[in-house]
């Protein structure tokens, strides 16, 4: 990693089939990170440190999954100790591959506000004090970047949101979010790709389809890109949902710049 | 190709899972049963990764378009009804495997222990692999049948190309053991453990938890006493695994199962030991289930124990 990460890296259980790295210095009493952890430039050489190892092949090593502060080695105990795994990592923190700067696209994605796409708009608009206009305001305003995937295929977590709109998760999630709806929390935004559990308040729903397996490129979003959204109304978002089944609203209709791979 | 008449509630293909795609949010899915999966498919000669089909409490009907090969696993009380054409019925217990004709009827009834059984076929299911794996991610649309739960009407190609293994016996002794539902499920503490209060720590192991109706292939939701954190209930999001026993702000455990997202974000408190992550998928909605700790020693123990029992299961 970097010299200008400070902590040094801590190792915490998970299961005795799991590891978890964790970059961010381990406060332990009360510690629950919050939208001041998120650090882009940490999440991008975390990523960068799991793609470098993913590359070595590591016997009983299964997966690899990283998030904005933390990296979860999943391995099979009949096959390679813990212990051996740590060694293995710990050789490669201090000589990790100059990263290379993330080049990514930047899409601007259509957003409805309205009506049963944003269930919870009343309730984040209280929440934070604000008007539900100037919710909306401080929400079209931001300039999105993807700081990680996860969660399904197509997941992108989002940071840059206002600060304003930070709230902490609900505290029931939702048995089944609507596919491609808009969620904001802890300092970050979400577009759910398809009809899953999610905890994250609902502030829109997006027309363009962020997973879907019948194009060439089922995952529309990459660690790296950049997201700024655009404002319809609903029947627009019928006629545009309409429209990209019928193939006439693709990609390319909502690529800003930087079209290529 | 058997085409399904009647599905059940819920019917998948699933197979061992699809691994190494975690990182672009592509969930790991598979038999919530592995063990099951394993065993059947050794019964059959088949790769222990093939698919099968995984059918939730029951109530599958089906009828066979060419001759194979099928056996149930999993649940101890299944049993595979084979009617032939001229009306003659059949009764195969779990682990035993069947002979099917062209015409044939196969039926799986309701039963009443484990949560799925597995219905394999010699050869598996013709279905494509995606990212690597013939599993049903049904929040994805990802995988198995067009990606969805199985339904009347729906034609399943056997694969040809993977037929032809030779059958094992079961020694259904080991059998009977290995495929036993839960008391009790085992527990190491964390990742973050250290953001629950001595209270929480102690109430985890106290009482037994009870698997509430809201439960599905991604999340079996728990309720019993509330698990407090020393503050907020949130993380930034980070990864998941299997038996992850994860705890919102009511408090109320949700412990992760084989659809589970690639990353969560609600304080992880313990995760089960993987010796006991076949077992957890046997619950059903109203079981109750006990945590208990303990250390890594005594998970590594408990895993070559669960190893060697499923080997004995599957005679040479």
């Amino acid at each position: 990693m970097t010299s200008h990460h400070k902590p040094k890296p801590l190792w915490l259980p998970v299961g005795d089939q799991g590891l978890m790295l964790d970059f961010t210095g381990f406060r332990p009493v009360l510690a629950p990170d919050d939208a001041s952890v998120i650090d882009t430039a940490l999440g991008h050489d975390i990523t960068n440190l799991a793609a470098q190892l993913r590359k070595q092949d590591i016997a009983g090593l299964i997966d690899i999954v990283p998030s904005l502060t933390r990296l979860l080695f999943v391995f099979d105990a009949m096959i390679i100790k813990p212990s051996a795994l740590r060694a293995i990592v710990e050789c490669h923190l201090g000589h990790s591959e100059d990263s290379q700067p993330l080049l990514g696209r930047h899409w601007r994605l259509p957003i409805c506000y309205d009506g049963d796409c944003a269930p919870d708009l009343i309730e984040i608009a209280k929440r934070t004090n604000l008007s539900v206009d100037a919710v909306i305001e401080a929400h079209l305003n931001a300039q999105l970047f993807v700081s990680v995937m996860g969660f399904m295929p197509g997941l992108g977590y989002m940071s840059g949101v206002d600060e304003r709109l930070s709230l902490p998760r609900r505290a029931i999630p939702r048995t089944a979010v609507p596919a491609r709806s808009v969620g904001i929390a802890i300092g970050q935004c979400v577009i759910y790709p398809t009809t899953s559990p999610g905890g994250w308040h609902l502030i829109g729903r997006t027309s363009f389809p962020l997973f879907d397996t019948r194009r060439d490129e089922p995952i529309l979003l990459r660690t790296g890109d950049r997201v700024t959204f655009t404002r319809i109304d609903s029947q627009t978002l019928a006629a545009q949902e309409t429209a990209y089944e019928a193939g006439r609203f693709t990609a390319d209709d909502i690529l800003i710049s930087g079209g290529q791979p | 190709m058997i085409e399904v008449i009647t599905s059940g509630p819920f019917s998948t293909i699933q197979d061992l899972g699809r691994f190494g795609y975690q990182h672009l949010g592509v969930p790991i899915s598979g038999a919530l049963d592995r063990d099951a999966l394993i065993i059947g498919n050794h019964l059959l000669g088949n790769d222990k990764a093939q698919s099968a089909i995984e059918i939730c409490f029951g109530g599958f009907l089906a009828r066979a378009k060419r001759p194979s090969h099928i056996c149930v696993t999993g649940s101890l009380s299944a049993q595979c009804h084979i009617t032939s054409k001229n009306g003659h019925k059949t009764i195969y217990e779990a682990g035993n495997i069947a002979a099917i004709e062209t015409g044939d009827m196969i039926e799986i009834p309701p039963f009443g222990d484990s949560l799925s059984c597995l219905l394999c076929i010699s050869g598996g299911f013709d279905v494509p692999k995606i990212y690597g794996s013939c599993a049903t991610t049904v929040n994805a649309g990802l995988g198995g049948f067009k990606g969805r739960i199985l339904q009347a009407g729906d034609r399943l190609a056997i694969d040809d190309n993977a037929e032809g293994g030779r059958f094992h016996a079961l020694n259904h002794q080991a059998y009977q053991r290995a495929m036993q539902k839960p008391q009790r499920l085992r527990l190491i503490l964390g990742p973050q453990d250290f953001w629950f209060t001595q209270t929480a720590l102690e109430t985890l192991v106290k009482a037994p938890y009870q698997i509430s109706p809201q439960t599905s292939r991604m999340g079996m939701r728990l309720s019993g006493a509330g698990l407090a954190h020393k503050g907020p209930a949130d993380i930034l999001s980070d990864g998941m695994v299997r038996g992850a026993l994860q705890v919102p702000a009511d408090g109320q455990p949700i412990l992760a199962m084989a659809d589970h997202g690639t990353m969560g974000g609600y304080t992880k408190i313990a995760v089960v030991i993987a010796a006991d992550i076949a077992a957890m998928g046997r619950l059903r909605p109203r079981d109750e289930i006990r945590f208990e700790i303990v250390t890594n020693d005594e998970a590594q123990q408990a895993l070559i124990a669960q190893t060697t029992l499923l080997a004995s299961c599957l005679c040479p």
